[in-house]
């Protein structure tokens, strides 16, 4: 399980670096973003090594800010991997919110986060299939 | 056509007329509505304290507050079961404003805007479609009264529906046409777009606007588009005094003529309450005659405006009002509904997602009104997924159209990106202008 950072941004040009330039004068490193082309107003979603810290730094700037539980699932590259982690979550009948892709800093393998309304039940589910779900991103 | 003989007497008769009802109605008010009463008595002046028509200046105003603190019907001098039909307007805040009128009232009222209806070009011959929104709203079922008097052909359309608004227009011929100024502008460049060119392809010759202000700008455009012989007057009212009927533009287009036989308008510095000398530009303060159900004194209109006594070419004697410059308030008129920003505050701070600070843009796109309210998130929990962060867009659309009964367009922002103000705050930008 890892420590996801969501910030409301809205829709116009500048916002998104207002809060990579907040996270970056907090040197906090970014391992991984999302975000969608949604009118007005958007979530960026973010993996970074500090998530309390980086929110703490963003909630001081009037930004707001949510962290919340994501599952990172190992996802060695060879083709039918992503198939098969999604034929598992369909098997057990779970629905993803949202997902995006990433790689382990040290064992430089994909990995693809994902969001579900149970993610403790998911990532226990995924376990029990043999999946590796990962606890940080990060090198350390 | 002139409906009524009233409206060619003499100034004499006319003051005559208007003294005889003021005195009627001032005894009436005190002994009927105790909010009247005690007001008069606060301010030291009794029924039979009315000699003159100067005496009028005496009497205490009555605001749109004094119908919030009497919610709903405080102020009806008359039980609910003689009224015959009640109306509502905006109120400040998120309770309306409720009016009503008795059978006589009706009669009245009708005849008003049959007056109005005549000012503006109306005849028997005439096949009128009413675009203004029926409902609550004294306008639609006002103007549908007063033409249906005359002997017209009304046609009671409601607003919106733009297409099938023009298909009757095409099908049945309408000759005249009540709406808001944009709507009809809105209608007019529907059709072209259609295909349709309303000046060589429809009858509409008429055009009786009301709900909103018609600048000259607009009543150009109008011509523009409807083309040069099409007639187009505004009338004015509010639902407090009675609804539409309360003056209207005769064909000579200088001013609306009031109907002063049952309505007497003075024009008040709208800071310190004095009556200007005639020609002065000030707030309007209607006194009704003659209402039964809801008589109303002095009422403030916070419509800025002017008397003009001088004779029309027309050949009605009634003093005229100038087209309005204002509002001595914040109120907006948006797509001719009434919108105070302190009902549009009330909503706001029920919903404990968003932070107090909000800002209100009116622009006008495409013809229409559009209002934007920008609003700042506080609650994080929205950011679980997109769609709850659209489902408060939705849910505060929802509070307050239920309220304001307009559909708004909301935006919500990060905190603290809005203006903060010391002091007043300044949060109605309005950008429509002057022009169109």
């Amino acid at each position: 399980m890892l420590k996801q950072l969501a910030v409301f941004v809205e829709n116009r040009s500048g916002s998104l670096q207002k809060v990579t330039m907040a996270l970056h004068e907090k040197h906090i490193n970014i391992y991984a973003f999302a975000s969608f082309d949604t009118p007005e107003f958007g979530i960026l979603r973010m993996l970074v090594d500090r998530a309390e810290e980086a929110k703490e730094a963003l909630t001081s700037q009037g930004f707001v800010t949510k962290v919340c539980d994501v599952i990172a699932v190992e996802l060695p590259d060879e083709q039918g991997g992503l198939d098969s982690l999604l034929a598992a979550l369909y098997e057990s009948n779970i629905s993803i919110n949202y997902t995006y892709s990433s790689f382990g800093r040290m064992s430089r393998i994909p990995a693809v986060v994902i969001h579900t309304d149970e993610v403790y039940e998911t990532e226990n589910v995924l376990k029990s299939k043999g999946f590796t779900c990962m606890e940080s991103l990060g090198g350390e | 056509m002139i409906w009524a003989p009233e409206e060619t007497y003499s100034r004499e008769e006319i003051q005559a007329i208007q003294l005889r009802k003021l005195r009627q109605t001032v005894a009436y008010i005190y002994e009927k509505v105790p909010a009247y009463q005690k007001k008069m008595d606060e301010a030291g002046v009794r029924p039979g304290d009315i000699q003159t028509l100067k005496d009028l200046e005496r009497l205490p105003f009555t605001n749109k507050s004094d119908f919030r603190d009497n919610y709903p019907m405080g102020l009806f001098a008359r039980p609910r079961k003689e009224l015959v039909r009640v109306h509502a307007s905006s109120g400040t805040t998120g309770k309306p404003t409720i009016v009503g009128y008795t059978r006589n009232d009706m009669a009245v009222w009708t005849n008003n805007v049959s007056r109005i209806a005549c000012m503006g070009g109306a005849t028997p011959d005439d096949i009128a479609q009413i675009a203004f929104g029926y409902g609550m709203f004294t306008g639609a079922l006002g103007l549908h009264a007063g033409l249906e008097n005359i002997g017209a052909s009304v046609m009671p359309m409601s607003s919106g529906n733009t297409k099938k608004q023009i298909m009757f227009m095409q099908d049945m011929g309408t000759t005249l046409l009540v709406a808001t100024p944009s709507y009809a502008l809105f209608l007019g460049e529907s059709a072209r777009a259609m295909g349709i060119d309303p000046e060589e392809d429809l009858h509409v010759h008429i055009g009786l606007f009301g709900g909103e202000g018609m600048t000259e700008p607009m009543r150009d455009e109008m011509h523009r588009i409807w083309g040069k012989s099409f007639l187009c007057t505004q009338n004015y009212g509010m639902s407090e005094l009675c609804g539409p009927g309360v003056s209207g533009e005769c064909e000579y287009l200088q001013g609306m003529h009031v109907n002063e036989d049952w309505f007497i308008p003075e024009i008040i510095d709208p800071k310190t309450g004095e009556v200007l000398p005639p020609g002065e530009k000030g707030e309007l303060v209607v006194t009704c005659l003659g209402k039964e159900a809801l008589p109303l004194v002095r009422y403030r209109t916070k419509d800025i405006s002017r008397l003009m006594y001088e004779p029309c070419p027309c050949g009605r004697t009634t003093v005229r009002m100038e087209n309005l410059s204002g509002r001595s308030d914040d109120m907006l008129v948006i797509r001719g509904v009434n919108v105070f920003p302190t009902q549009i505050e009330e909503v706001l701070l029920q919903i404990g997602e968003i932070g107090p600070h909000y800002e209100i843009k009116v622009e006008r796109k495409n013809r229409l009104d559009v209002m934007t309210i920008t609003v700042e998130l506080i609650d994080d929990r929205l950011l679980d997924s997109y769609k709850k962060l659209e489902e408060l867009n939705a849910r505060i659309r929802k509070d307050l159209k239920a309220i304001l009964g307009l559909d708004a367009v909301i935006q919500i922002v990060a905190p603290q990106s809005l203006q903060r103000f010391e002091g007043k705050a300044k949060r109605v930008t309005d950008l429509r202008g002057e022009g169109l």
